[in-house]
């Protein structure tokens, strides 16, 4: 059995982290927990926030931010699930805030209680929570 | 000779033909490797959620969120076609298109309203020559689809069947069976059908899992994005067996022209040997004449 704790982070289009991790941060739906090798098998949502995988390397903390999702641990395995996720040291501010523009000038050409109003709320929920991710880690 | 030219001038243009042809297989076979990379990239993730509802399932009893409930009356149903933006690719449309409207005029006689999703230049132009305006369309997506693509169309199908507007989703693509072969699927996204079987056919004890906050909140946050992970898996799955359809498509009709060219330049050839001959024979007798006079 290995000694760490091997991490996979996918989302629906690609793995973004696959490796083995010493420790690893969650913003839970009931709190944030960590998760070290040796967890009992275990479910949890997670709300948008940020992941944090301390590698097995040493060095910086590996850092995403995912906009939900869940994480299962099994076996000395952590596989989180995220809807969404991205490397808060790669998040681009000034991208971020031209495409919350452009989301907000589509919600306006669209009325109250359409059906497609879900996918634009959505996208502007995750807009600002990595420009939010990003102030708080400053 | 007239029929020389004649001759050339189509062995010139079925040679071009030919080129073209041979191209799009090339750029097919190329695109073919990047769709299934794709495909190969999401498994993971859809891999995992498939392991977690399974685990859900002894508690997924029907009725037990509004994504699992059937729906009393079927009244009003929701198809998802997912075509291509490009023809060219054999029975590519023409299976998934038929399939649906088929589908479709089943569910018109017995008094169901059926809208639209459709993905694909070719599903739009198909159905709105038939008076079909669909509630939402996707063009110039079909090869490269994106994760935000089927988000799109998955809150629109969840929104839809929560409130009571959908009784029924139902999705229409190509799977790509291996590079060469396509299989028609038709799935039922919503009401979503959680099966014990697949959990039963895993191998192994399933390990028990704890669940926080509760094994129904899990669940009730685990559906929709279920949802976004089928039309998303369908929509790769599709762009995946388009390539592999042209492919195969295009090396046939390279093939075909090959032979045509073949039998053209047999004809060609004879009728330019049977051109020679002539002449000779013209000048032979020519010369024989002369001799004769002299």
């Amino acid at each position: 059995m290995a000694d760490n704790l091997s991490c996979t982070v996918v989302t629906p289009a690609q793995t973004v982290f696959a490796g083995e991790a010493t420790y690893v941060g969650l913003p839970g739906e009931l709190g944030g927990f960590g998760v070290m090798k040796g967890h009992e098998p275990f479910v949890s949502t997670l709300t948008a926030g940020v992941v944090n995988i301390k590698p097995v390397e040493g060095g910086k903390d590996v850092r995403y931010i995912v906009a939900g999702g869940y994480a299962q641990v099994d076996d000395n395995a952590i596989i989180v699930l995220a809807d969404n996720a991205v490397d808060l040291s790669k998040v681009d501010v000034q991208a971020i805030k031209a495409e919350l523009e452009q989301v907000e000038e589509s919600l306006k050409g669209i009325p109250e209680g359409d059906a497609s109003r879900a996918y634009y709320l959505d996208q502007k929920n995750w807009l600002n929570l990595q420009l939010g991710s990003v102030s708080a880690a400053e | 000779m007239a029929n020389l030219r004649d001759i050339k001038k189509r062995i010139t243009s079925v040679t071009s033909t030919k080129q073209i042809t041979r191209t799009m297989e090339m750029v097919a076979t190329a695109k073919i490797r990047r769709a299934t990379d794709r495909v190969v990239a999401a498994t993971p993730y859809s891999d995992a959620m498939m392991r977690m509802l399974n685990n859900l399932a002894a508690n997924a009893a029907e009725g037990s969120h509004p994504l699992l409930a059937t729906h009393a009356e079927k009244k009003h149903v929701l198809f998802v076609v997912v075509a291509s933006d490009r023809g060219l690719a054999g029975a590519f449309n023409t299976n998934v298109l038929h399939a649906a409207e088929k589908q479709a005029s089943k569910y018109t006689e017995q008094g169901v309203a059926v809208d639209y999703i459709l993905c694909g230049k070719k599903a739009i132009g198909y159905f709105s020559y038939r008076g079909v305006a669909p509630s939402m369309s996707f063009a110039g997506l079909s090869a490269d689809p994106t994760i935000d693509e089927a988000r799109r169309i998955a809150s629109f199908a969840r929104e839809g069947y929560a409130n009571g507007g959908y009784d029924e989703v139902t999705v229409f693509y190509n799977h790509a069976r291996n590079a060469a072969d396509q299989d028609l699927r038709v799935e039922q996204v919503l009401p979503v059908v959680v099966s014990a079987d697949k959990a039963e056919a895993e191998e192994g004890p399933q390990t028990s899992f704890e669940f926080e906050p509760s094994e129904a909140e899990v669940l009730g946050s685990l559906l929709p994005a279920y949802v976004v992970t089928t039309i998303y898996h369908a929509l790769i799955d599709s762009a995946s067996a388009e390539q592999g359809a042209r492919r195969k498509a295009m090396k046939s009709a390279t093939d075909n022209a090959s032979d045509i060219i073949k039998t053209l330049q047999r004809q060609y050839n004879r009728a330019r040997q049977g051109a020679i001959t002539t002449e000779i024979s013209e000048i032979v007798g020519g010369a024989a004449a002369l001799k004769k006079e002299e």
